[in-house]
């Protein structure tokens, strides 16, 4: 992104409740999504870097405010904010991305989303925008690597722990994956500071609001929880495989494989840990070792 | 005339060197003094007075280490009447004496004074406590060796003295008898001729020298040493906070976090100057003793030598910093667990932990928190719990009760029970909120609850810095209590009770606060619960909100007595407690630390004492202990036991039925 003028990262930041409500009635609490949180973050570490400025944008009822003046007390530049009357469902993309594209600025660097998550519905959003906007989306983004005149260099995860790096020229839409930033805790005297700053308003006219509307909110089954106490007569390990799976089995010592948990006298405990390590390939089995 | 203009002159030039050299430290001091914050310790003059007679004069927290508390003595009360040796010396060339007795009186004191000295050698070289970890050792060997000095010198002159008297100084020697230890000094003089002519002019001279020299070369060296606390430890100790302020964490004019210098109040400034480096606040600090970073001495060290270097700079206070994260760690900040140990421990009464909280607020403003910190204040923010349960499951733990409780909010209630969050939610500790509610009911207490009216108490997110939410959950709990018709409050958790006593009541909060084992104990004593004597053996934790914060250690006591608990004591019990480590947040701070969690550590010496029943006060102690036990391997040797369930125990209710429902 260039310095010159002052490029603008849009960064969408959402409202969510805090529970879900039946339709028709309003949520008692709206907290802002975390996965917006996390987009914001990556937001104000581009803006630290490259001095663009951050603008936070949300499409939602008045509660929705709350992540305008979360953005704000993070640090962002301005905040917009769309009202469209009333929430629109997490499932209905498409409308908010139509409110997006509207609302964006006409020198916008980068769109930056959060991925998705529950609240976020599908994650459609992002691709929905791109598309109306012709422009590249990028998701499952957790880092920025390097930001140039070209366009910026991303990693993203990708299934089974593998990493891609991807290079996209700006103006470009950037889902940000959830896990991938901690958001900054923003106390509530920066929140309360943050109620003095200015947010712009924008309204829709009822065309433009949603396709979807909510019929329903089923609430989830009770089922039973499972408590990870593991009985404490048992053995460290059994406690421990407790803990880690919900349930304790003692595997025999003689039947286990090259892993596992075992609970083993010490010294056959040693000779079982070096031919681990031999089966590994970390140390050289005895008899080649020996062999020279 | 000779010897006597040229000691005069020595004596004037040293000690105006000496004095001007103080002077100049001083008016530095008062220079920062002047750029921070004020705050108000100069109320109830009576009572500071006393406490100056008692900790000053009566070295009361010192004599908790006796050997310590002992030399101390010798050396503090050898200084106070060594000062009539410094008048007598500088004034006997001129005939002034203070007569036999009190010479004999001042000998004495010498003698002590060296007895405290090595004493005090003793314990560095021999004995050496861990406390003395980080100090400065070689500030302590050279005030040590200043002091021999004196005390050697002060025999030397008296030694000479009757043998330059007449001769230089044309004066008679009426204290000659009284200064035993020269007199006898005087006699090995005569035997080897050096009681005349130059030899006992030089003799005396340079027992002078020792003496008056020392003690005004002390007025040049004191501002770089922690010795400086024999002008400041009154001072400081006079101007601390009194109870029952001392149980606040937020200073009444409002506590802003502390980034600068500028930041600190004058009495935060004392203590840094006070501090005698002892390590008695290191020795009782759980996060030391887990060997984490934290040393509660140490911090205070690297705030008085950073301040040092900024007096020495000239620069404006506001300029400086940042303190957390910049001259103090954000470790050390988070490992504290506001226990108050350090606080209850310091002799000149240096107040160490507004300090870190004022600190921390500063890192939670940047957003600067330390692991699962985060989660607990956004937790309080969204739900008004640390458990990220909806408000309107707040009561849920009633529905195992076969009696209602009314709503406080709809009806007057004689008793407004401020349950807690871990009391309301953690199932481990649910047993006993039970058993506490059939208890009041058994007692016909008419008490009441919230409901989903109560919010947390804030405590925790007070103690962690974050100063906002505090004020917020405040704010909501006040307004909800409000306009409600209630005699007194109640609460079973000891960091609740601290804030409701303190920064709720500076909000306005009406009615006394008890804690559950003040009810308890007031329904046993009034004859309207009778428990039967269990006939058991046990040991009672003190919890620290409990205990230093909120000055409860006997209450608790009483009542097990009712119950008929022989009672044995910890080796830390009552306002000397050690610290189960969930406090000032830290329950939901991740642990660390490579030695025994302070849990753990408080479990062995229950079992040093050789008990199978733990016996707890508050809802945090139930978690924590229960699972130190687990780690420790004690579970069926050692029983974690709320003061509640001995209590219904005694009055033959049922408590084991939920025991298989709570999983525990």
């Amino acid at each position: 992104m260039s310095e010159t003028p002052r490029a603008t990262i849009v960064v969408g930041v959402a409202a969510v409740p805090l529970e879900p409500s039946p339709p028709g009635a309003a949520p008692e609490r709206w907290v802002v999504d975390p996965a917006s949180r996390v987009a914001l973050e990556l937001a104000m570490e581009l803006s630290a870097r490259t001095a663009a400025r951050v603008e936070a944008l949300t499409i939602g009822p008045r509660a929705a405010e709350i992540a305008c003046r979360y953005a704000l007390a993070r640090g962002a530049d301005s905040a917009v904010w769309v009202d469209s009357g009333e929430a629109l469902p997490a499932a209905d993309a498409i409308s908010t991305a139509r409110l997006m594209a509207q609302a964006l600025p006409a020198e916008v660097g980068l769109v930056l989303l959060g991925g998705r998550t529950p609240a976020c519905g599908s994650g459609a959003v992002g691709p929905a925008l791109a598309a109306l906007l012709g422009l590249p989306a990028v998701s499952d983004v957790e880092a920025v690597e390097g930001v140039n005149e070209e366009g910026l260099r991303l990693r993203q995860r990708a299934p089974k722990g593998a990493r891609v790096i991807v290079s996209v020229r700006l103006p470009a839409v950037v889902l940000v994956d959830p896990g991938a930033y901690r958001p900054q805790y923003i106390s509530v005297r920066r929140q309360e500071a943050a109620l003095a700053l200015p947010i712009e308003r924008r309204t829709t006219v009822a065309q433009e609001r949603g396709l979807l509307h909510l019929v329903a909110v089923q609430p989830p089954k009770p089922r039973t929880k499972r408590v990870a106490l593991a009985d404490s007569r048992a053995s460290a390990a059994d406690r421990l495989k407790a803990l880690m799976g919900g349930g304790a089995k003692t595997k025999p010592a003689e039947s286990a494989g090259s892993g596992g948990i075992l609970e083993l006298p010490p010294d056959e405990a040693a000779l079982r840990l070096i031919r681990f390590l031999e089966e590994k390939g970390f140390l050289p089995k005895r008899a080649e070792a020996e062999g020279g | 005339m000779a010897l006597r203009d040229g000691l005069l002159v020595f004596t004037l030039a040293l000690g105006l060197f000496g004095v001007w050299n103080l002077l100049a430290f001083l008016l530095r001091l008062r220079r920062v003094f002047r750029q921070v914050r004020p705050t108000n310790r100069f109320d109830r003059l009576g009572e500071r007075v006393r406490s100056v007679l008692v900790h000053a004069l009566g070295h009361r927290r010192m004599f908790r280490d006796r050997i310590a508390g002992l030399l101390h003595l010798f050396i503090f009360s050898g200084f106070l009447v060594l000062f009539l040796d410094i008048v007598e010396t500088i004034g006997e060339p001129f005939g002034f004496s203070i007569g036999p007795v009190l010479a004999a009186v001042v000998d004495s004191f010498v003698l002590l004074v060296l007895s405290g000295i090595a004493l005090a050698v003793w314990q560095r070289r021999v004995k050496r406590p861990a406390r003395f970890e980080g100090s400065d050792e070689h500030d302590a060997y050279r005030i040590l060796g200043l002091i021999t000095v004196i005390m050697l010198g002060i025999i030397l002159h008296d030694s000479f003295f009757p043998f330059v008297a007449g001769p230089w100084f044309h004066v008679s020697d009426p204290s000659a008898g009284g200064h035993y230890l020269g007199h006898a000094l005087s006699r090995v003089w005569q035997r080897l001729g050096w009681d005349r002519g130059a030899a006992a002019v030089i003799g005396y001279t340079l027992g002078y020298a020792m003496d008056i020299g020392t003690v005004l070369g002390f007025l040049s060296y004191l501002p770089r040493s922690k010795h400086l606390h024999i002008l400041l430890a009154v001072p400081n100790i006079f101007f601390r906070r009194l109870s029952p302020e001392s149980g606040s964490l937020w200073a009444p004019e409002g506590t802003p976090p502390i980034r600068t210098f500028a930041d600190l109040h004058w009495k935060d400034v004392l203590d840094l100057f006070t501090c005698t480096e002892c390590g008695r606040c290191q020795d009782v600090c759980p996060a030391w003793q887990n060997r984490r970073v934290l040393s509660p001495k140490m911090l205070i060290l690297e705030l008085r030598d950073a301040l040092r270097q900024e007096m020495a700079s000239g620069r404006a206070l506001a300029t400086t910093g940042p303190l957390p994260g910049g001259v103090v760690s954000p470790e050390e900040l988070w490992d504290c667990t506001t226990c108050g140990a350090c606080q209850e421990a310091c002799p000149v009464f240096i107040e160490h932990v507004p300090k870190i909280v004022g600190m921390r607020a500063a890192l939670v403003e940047e957003g600067r928190l330390a692991g699962n910190a985060q989660d607990a204040l956004e937790s309080w923010l969204a739900y008004g719990n640390s458990f990220q349960k909806p408000r309107r499951q707040r009561g849920h733990w009633t529905e195992a009760l076969d009696f209602p409780i009314p709503d406080a909010r709809r009806e007057p209630v004689d008793v407004l029970w401020f349950v807690g969050d871990f009391a309301s939610f953690d199932p481990g500790v649910a047993r006993s909120t039970r058993l506490t509610a059939e208890i009041l009911h058994r007692a016909d207490v008419h008490f009441g609850l919230l409901y989903e009216g109560e919010s947390n108490s804030g405590n925790d997110a007070l103690a962690m810095g974050e100063f906002g939410l505090f004020e917020l959950l405040r704010r909501d709990n006040l307004a909800a209590v409000q306009d409600l018709h209630y005699q007194r409050i109640m609460t079973t958790d000891p960091h609740s009770l601290r804030a409701l006593r303190q920064e709720y009541r500076r909000g306005g909060l009406k009615g006394p606060v008890l804690h559950y084992s003040q009810l308890f104990l007031e329904l046993v004593e009034g004859g309207i619960l009778r428990p039967k004597p269990l006939g058991r053996v046990a040991t009672y934790h003190d919890p620290c909100y409990l205990a230093r914060w909120s000055e409860i250690t006997d209450v608790p006591r009483r009542l097990l007595h009712h119950l008929g608990i022989e009672l044995r004591e910890m080796e830390h019990h009552g306002r000397n407690t050690f610290c189960c480590g969930a406090g000032g947040g830290k329950i939901f701070i991740d642990g660390g630390g490579t030695g025994d969690r302070p849990a753990e550590r408080r479990m062995r010496e229950a079992v040093a004492v050789g008990v199978e029943t733990f016996v707890v006060a508050c809802p945090k102690d139930v978690v924590m202990f229960t699972a130190a036990a687990a780690s420790l391997g004690l579970e069926g040797r050692m029983h974690v036991v709320d003061l509640a369930e001995l209590l219904a125990e005694a009055l033959g209710m049922e408590t084991g039925v939920t025991l298989a429902l709570m999983n525990r």
